[in-house]
């Protein structure tokens, strides 16, 4: 039934639709990532990586979740080696459904605190962010923002600048105040955050910083990272914002301040699998861990690396020590405690 | 007497939103005879034609050509096996292709010199060889019709089939064609069955004429029997 | 039937079955996958998100009817200075992917933007569109040309005896307008009306972006908030449900109205002072604040980053883009052209082939779910991995856009009358060879539009390139995703420009094509 005319079109169609980009030479080197992170200090760092050792490094970037569906599609026949996820919550929900496997290598150990990753081995944080204030320095005082809990204050009532709780940032923050208190206080928390919102919850944390710069509301909740970056913005358009902004780093009821990780596990049917703890070493190292904290403004995990300089300017962080897979676990109940409190 | 070039029997057609009833058609065709069946409108005329071009399957009786079954109970063979030709009441020409290819359309089994041949002979035939390279919408309309009629005859079918085939020209093209088509038919000693609902037209192509009413050839009779009739009651309307 | 026509009909139907699986998965999940949160979604999400899902598309759908109609209306019946122009630009905002209009909109006139700046500066007056009736507004003056391309061709081919026999009747034009031209458009405008809210249900970068609370956002809520993709499939069921109920409505407004096609072109009333100012002033704000607004403000924001810019990156990313787009367009064609034989043979009409088209409002990121499980399977069963294939990346495209070739091929069918088929047949000739010989080059324009559709929609495509390329493949929309996810609006300039550069050539082209008056 498939007319003579079609059967060349189709002779040539089929190879190129099976095989383009499985063309990968067989001899050299390669680790295969799977990867949430796309920032260009990454890609930087993975050049080096190959320069330094001859590996390739193969990337496929997508969203966490949308990463997770196609390990568990595509089961042992995976190609992946490396799985790097933007939050510990993904990477405990990677470790629960078997998608990594435990690794022991005492470099990574001695490199990585503790609590930053997995007690089994199954996956390692390489950079941590903090979930902070920003607030403009001309109307709030520090000492008003020593806490989350400061936020639900009457005193910001309509000052409240924050983003969609639909985004994982907010969530896991919830999460790891389930975690130390329970749903109840943290319900009660977003609900005392929903009073003071100053707008409908709306755009990127990049919005929320130029909110406060626009007078919109006087203190955001948002990532170190987008403060560390606008600090550094040469745009004309967030000069306002840069000007009246100072961070102030809340207690969680004395644990510290909310941080999440960046962090990578090695997949569970690799088949490059020292390929890709030789990569994870290498995104541990001073220089790594160096590149990411001047290059991208994320707190490095290595002991001894200092944080950028920008962000050293903002003030101390002592991160929450909670066990970061806590975040993974509580982080459903979060998205119920999100919606009951009518956090759009 | 030689057996019948077609003959149809008991064909049963349920009604569609299309096409019309048949409840028990019967006809029989000689070679090179032409049949006129005329009938008001909704009376069947082109399901029986449609039938017996393959078109539609009838849910009982039986068509046969030449011997052959075209259609019964079991089997139905697809229009383009049965070796019918076939003009369309609205000709229904490729507007896509010229005059000479349209013609050309039917004989691509054969090679391409002997094709080139035949639709040069048909064209001249149907006196259209200088209209070969354009295309259908460039021509009037009884040069339409003629090319309708060149495209189906060029395959040599033995039975022309045409539904309602003077109706879209106006009164004096109209005579023309019918003579036209006519001494077409005769060239090639083509059997046709020809529907219409004009007794002018009926009487001046027919051999034969069947009147048909509600599914059914009432009645089947000479051309001059009928011609007879109609001149004694020339205000009747069939 | 012959037994070599019958089995041609049954590998159409497997073909069709083909396409409708990854679907399939998505719409049985209730019964094969368990969804733990659905109590909390179906209580707690799924009220919400529905209510606001509906108001959007009420207000997107209606806003860009009434853009795209009046548009249409004023270009197709009325002669004013520069209306040459107006009726091909703006069919242009077609060529911006909902998702950038969005982000540049927001980065004008939203809370921070620099238009709403200069505003509250000099009068105290806060502008905002980032909320649920901003982003109908911005989604209606992306999508408006939808209904503005066909009705445009329905008002000036259409009609003319109509309307003329309207003006012989002493109806002024506002009556003409609605007494005879909409109500012989409605087929043309219910069509168009569909497309929008097919968009809009999909949509789901500017919705995240705007805080608005959809159907397609929630299905993201479950599957990335409450990890549970069984309830994001139940949603998604859901969407298909309200889709469902989409297009049995636009069916049943088309089947009230009939229309038949006259070569005539209407005569242009010729507007003089006010009234042709007002009708230039009208369309030039139309396609200023659909098109030459964003676009402008892409261009600035590209011109300030381009010295920066890695071409290098965005080379192969166009080239990417096109060879997949390329690729999927003609697969998908291939595909819809067979499933329009199918249906051409058959008198009914197949439902089968009518539900393949239902991949158009599926959300990509959830036909990506229904491939992967599908390739997964298969991959386990048979040892060949498909996911990470360009093959698959096709198929998907292939799923998702398949309604976009069908829809123009099958309407070209509808105008060919039976007859010539049946002609085809009676002069020896084999349904398959009808289709080739005479179907098929009098579709022609219809070919090239649904090659030039699926084409401009895998260029604007995201989630499912996202999840289901290969290694180290970027596209253009990838590339603008990434800076677009770290809050660098201005570096995703450049290659959204190009998306739309890309997308112009198609949307021009289409605009061409649908001109052309019937032989």
């Amino acid at each position: 039934m498939i007319p003579n005319t079609m059967i060349p079109v189709l002779r040539l169609l089929l190879p190129l639709l099976l095989f383009y980009g499985c063309a990968a030479p067989h001899e050299q080197q390669v680790v295969n990532v799977y990867t949430h992170r796309h920032y260009d200090t990454d890609q930087a760092i993975y050049d080096q990586f190959t320069k330094a050792t001859g590996i390739k490094v193969n990337i496929v970037m997508a969203d966490d979740d949308e990463l997770l569906s196609r390990l568990e599609a595509e089961g042992v026949n995976s190609p992946a080696d490396l799985i790097i996820t933007a939050d510990a919550g993904r990477l405990g929900l990677a470790k629960q459904r078997g998608f990594l496997k435990p690794i022991h290598d005492s470099l990574l150990d001695a490199n990585i605190p503790k609590h930053l990753r997995d007690p089994e081995g199954n996956w390692f944080g390489f950079t941590m962010r903090a979930r902070v204030f920003a607030y403009d320095k001309n109307k709030v005082k520090p000492e008003e923002l020593m806490t989350y809990n400061a936020l639900c204050s009457p005193r910001f009532k309509g000052q409240v600048l924050v983003r969609p709780s639909e985004h994982v940032y907010n969530q896991s923050l919830v999460a790891a105040m389930i975690a130390h208190f329970g749903p109840d206080s943290a319900l009660k928390w977003c609900k005392g955050i929903v009073a003071n919102m100053a707008r409908d919850p709306k755009g990127s944390d990049t919005d929320q910083l130029l909110a406060i710069g626009e007078g919109i509301g006087s203190v955001a909740i948002v990532n170190s990272y987008y403060i560390g970056k606008l600090m550094n913005s040469t745009d004309p358009a967030r000069q306002k914002a840069k000007s009246v902004i100072a961070v102030a780093f809340p207690d969680m009821g004395g644990n510290g301040t909310h941080v999440n990780i960046s962090g990578g596990g090695v997949a569970a049917h690799a088949k490059h699998e020292a390929n890709a703890i030789m990569l994870l070493e290498y995104l541990c190292s001073d220089a790594s861990q160096a590149a990411f904290a001047d290059g991208n403004m994320e707190y490095p995990v290595k002991p001894g690396i200092p944080a950028a300089a920008t962000l050293q300017n903002f003030g101390h962080l002592a991160p929450d020590t909670l066990d970061l897979s806590m975040l993974g676990k509580y982080n459903a109940e979060a998205v119920k405690v999100l919606d009951a409190s009518g956090w759009r | 007497m030689n057996p019948p070039l077609l003959s149809v029997t008991d064909l049963h057609f349920a009604h569609t939103r299309e096409h019309d009833v048949l409840a028990g058609a019967e006809l029989d065709l000689d070679e090179g005879e032409v049949l006129v069946v005329i009938g008001p409108s909704g009376c069947g005329k082109t399901t029986l034609l449609r039938c017996i071009a393959g078109l539609e399957k009838p849910e009982r009786g039986s068509i046969r050509m030449d011997g052959r079954v075209l259609s019964d109970d079991r089997s139905c063979v697809p229009p383009e096996a049965r070796g019918i030709g076939f003009v369309f009441q609205g000709l229904a020409l490729f507007p896509h292709l010229t005059v000479e290819r349209n013609v050309a359309f039917g004989l691509h089994e054969l090679s391409r010199s002997e094709r080139d041949q035949r639709v040069r002979d048909e064209l001249k035939t149907v006196g259209l060889e200088e209209f070969a390279k354009r295309y259908p919408h460039e021509l009037s309309g009884g040069q339409q019709q003629r090319v309708a009629i060149a495209r189906s005859l060029v395959r040599r079918p033995r039975l022309m089939l045409m539904d309602e085939p003077f109706s879209d020209l106006d009164t004096k093209t109209r005579a023309t064609v019918r003579t036209e088509v006519l001494r077409i038919l005769r060239t090639h000693n083509t059997a046709a069955i020809i529907v219409t609902h004009d007794r002018e037209d009926a009487v001046h192509v027919a051999d034969r004429i069947a009147e048909m009413d509600q599914g059914r050839i009432v009645r089947t009779a000479s051309a001059e029997v009928f011609r007879r009739e109609w001149s004694d009651h020339p205000f009747l309307e069939v | 039937m012959n037994a070599r026509v019958r089995l041609s009909s049954v590998w159409i139907g497997a073909l069709a079955l083909f396409l409708l699986l990854p679907i399939g998965v998505v719409i049985t999940s209730p019964f094969h996958s368990s969804a733990p949160e659905w109590n909390h979604v179906a209580h707690s999400i799924l009220p919400t998100h529905l209510l606001e899902t509906i108001e959007l598309l009420l207000l997107a759908v209606s806003m860009a009817v009434v853009f795209g109609v009046s548009a249409a209306w004023i270009v197709s019946s009325f002669d004013f200075p520069l209306r040459g122009y107006f009726r091909w630009a703006l069919v242009l905002p077609l060529a911006l992917p909902t998702y950038i209009s969005a982000i540049t909109f927001a980065g004008l006139i939203g809370p921070t933007g620099s238009i709403s700046e200069v505003v509250y500066s000099s009068t105290g007056l806060r502008i905002d569109i980032m909320s649920l009736p901003g982003l109908a507004l911005v989604l209606a003056l992306v999508l408006f040309p939808y209904v503005y391309l066909p009705v445009r061709v329905a008002f000036s081919a259409g009609m003319s005896p109509h309307l003329d026999a309207a003006r012989m009747l002493g109806g002024g034009g506002i009556r003409r307008f609605f007494r005879v031209a909409m109500p012989l458009a409605r087929p043309a405008i219910a069509g168009g009306a569909l497309l929008v809210a097919m968009e809009t249900l999909n949509d789901y970068g500017a919705v995240k972006y705007y805080g608005v609370r959809t159907l397609t956002a929630g299905i993201f809520r479950s599957w990335g908030g409450l990890y549970d993709v069984g309830s994001a499939l139940r949603l998604s069921g859901i969407l298909l449900l309200l889709v469902v109920v989409l297009i049995t409505a636009e069916r049943s407004v088309r089947r009230r109205a009939g229309q038949e096609a006259s070569h005539r072109p209407v005569v242009r009333v010729r507007l003089l002072g006010w009234r042709s100012l007002a009708a230039c002033t009208g369309c030039l704000l139309l396609f200023v604040f659909a098109f030459a607004l964003p676009i402008g403000s892409l261009l600035i924001d590209a011109e300030r980053t381009i010295e920066n810019a890695r071409f290098a990156q965005f080379l192969p990313a166009l080239g990417n883009t096109l060879f997949v787009g390329i690729m999927a367009a003609t697969v998908t064609l291939v595909i819809a052209v067979l499933l329009a034989f199918a249906e051409r043979r058959s008198k009914e009409r197949s439902r089968l082939t009518r539900w393949t088209s239902i991949g158009y409002v599926v959300p990509g990121a959830v036909i990506a779910i229904g491939v992967m499980a599908l390739a997964g399977w298969l991959t386990n069963t048979t040892g060949v991995v498909l996911i990470g294939t360009i093959g698959l990346m096709v198929y998907a495209f292939a799923v998702r856009f398949l309604a976009l070739a069908s829809q123009p091929l099958n309407a070209g069918l509808k105008q060919q009358p039976r007859a010539m088929d049946e002609a085809s047949r009676l002069l020896g000739s084999s349904p398959w060879r009808t289709f080739t010989r005479v179907n098929l080059p009098l579709l022609r324009p219809a070919l090239i539009a649904a090659v030039l559709l699926v084409l401009m929609e895998v260029v604007k495509e995201l989630p499912l390139t996202l999840i289901l390329r290969p290694f180290n493949f970027d596209t253009l929309s990838t590339k603008v995703f990434e800076m677009a996810r770290i809050e660098e609006w201005r570096d995703a300039a450049l290659p959204a420009l190009l998306i739309v550069l890309c997308g112009l050539v198609p949307v021009l082209a289409l605009d061409r094509l649908l001109d052309r008056r019937p032989r």
